[in-house]
């Protein structure tokens, strides 16, 4: 099953300039997933670097690599919920992810996502992300729930 | 043998964030001292502001302050304490464990209380941090490996 951009959008409450992911190649509900991101000079992310600066400044932000590969898990573990569960998805921890090599703009982004348990609501992910032949980072494990936004704005009212 | 390098003075938190692509200026102010073995104690703040254009899309129907955006404010707040290194910034290595409690919300300020340091002869250090929001609720706690990178950009 391939899922492209619009069908993400169904299906993740991310948008512009936050939905991290660009497509998904291939997924096996409940199972595995990879995900595909295309990483480009033209995200907000680039907007506030001064000029001149050294080429290796151009890295894309752990963070947003770190999101992307999240959002592979959250679809990943989405397909598999029944109907009638909606929310928002809350990363909620992270285990052992190492980032080995820096990503730049023109690199295309391979998240291989493994969806490892189901808890009491929670998901519990893990996997790889790829440029290339070259891995670029380690999951270990990353953990999310879903929230209603009623919930999570609760304090604010 | 070279000796590990020393962390520098303090950057401001405006020129950390123009020094590198990043999703948002993460940090207001921070604040360093001494630590124990040369390491360093650093606190550091931020606000979530609504009209940031990352959190327009996180999420349209709610600001929600991105875990990954914590770890952000956390990776800017040790670039600025920490300096640069051969003319390199510090980056995130490997995140040991990171457990986000409480959600921060448009409005909500974040403050990061980290001890850093102090730096292995490989360029590596260790982070602790714990974040706390604004009503005092604790936020988050991280625990992550920051180096210099070698000079062909990996981090292994």
């Amino acid at each position: 099953m391939r899922l492209e951009h619009g069908e993400l959008r169904t299906l993740l409450p991310h948008r512009y300039p936050m939905l991290l992911l660009d497509r998904v190649d291939s997924v096996e509900p409940g199972v595995s997933l990879e995900a595909v991101k295309a990483v480009t000079g033209c995200e907000p992310c680039y907007s506030g670097i001064a000029e001149g600066q050294a080429p290796d400044r151009y890295a894309y932000p752990a963070s947003l690599l770190i999101e992307s590969f999240g959002q592979g898990a959250a679809v990943l573990w989405l397909l598999s919920r029944g109907p009638g569960t909606t929310g928002l998805p809350m990363f909620t921890a992270a285990r052992d992810c190492v980032l080995l090599r820096q990503v730049y703009p023109g690199d295309v982004i391979r998240h291989r996502v493994r969806l490892e348990q189901v808890v009491h609501g929670a998901a519990f992910a893990a996997g790889s992300s790829w440029v290339g032949t070259d891995q670029v980072a380690e999951f270990g494990s990353m953990m999310a729930v879903v929230r209603p936004a009623d919930a999570i704005a609760e304090r604010k009212r | 043998m070279t000796a590990a390098p020393a962390f520098s003075a303090a950057t401001r938190p405006a020129d950390t964030y123009e020094a590198a692509a990043a999703p948002l200026p993460a940090i207001e102010w921070v604040e360093v001292s001494a630590g124990p073995r040369g390491g360093i104690s650093l606190r550091a703040g931020t606000t979530v502001d609504a009209a940031d254009v990352y959190l327009a899309g996180h999420f349209p129907e709610l600001t929600v302050y991105p875990g990954v955006f914590t770890l952000e404010t956390i990776g800017q707040a040790v670039t600025s304490a920490v300096g640069y290194c051969a003319g390199r910034l510090p980056q995130l290595h490997r995140l040991r464990s990171a457990r986000f409690l409480a959600p921060l919300l448009a409005g909500d300020t974040l403050t990061v209380e980290a001890s850093v340091g102090p730096v292995g002869d490989d360029q590596s250090f260790d982070v602790a941090a714990r974040c706390v929001r604004g009503d005092g609720v604790h936020a988050a706690t991280v625990r992550a490996v920051y180096r210099w990178p070698s000079a062909d950009g990996g981090t292994a």
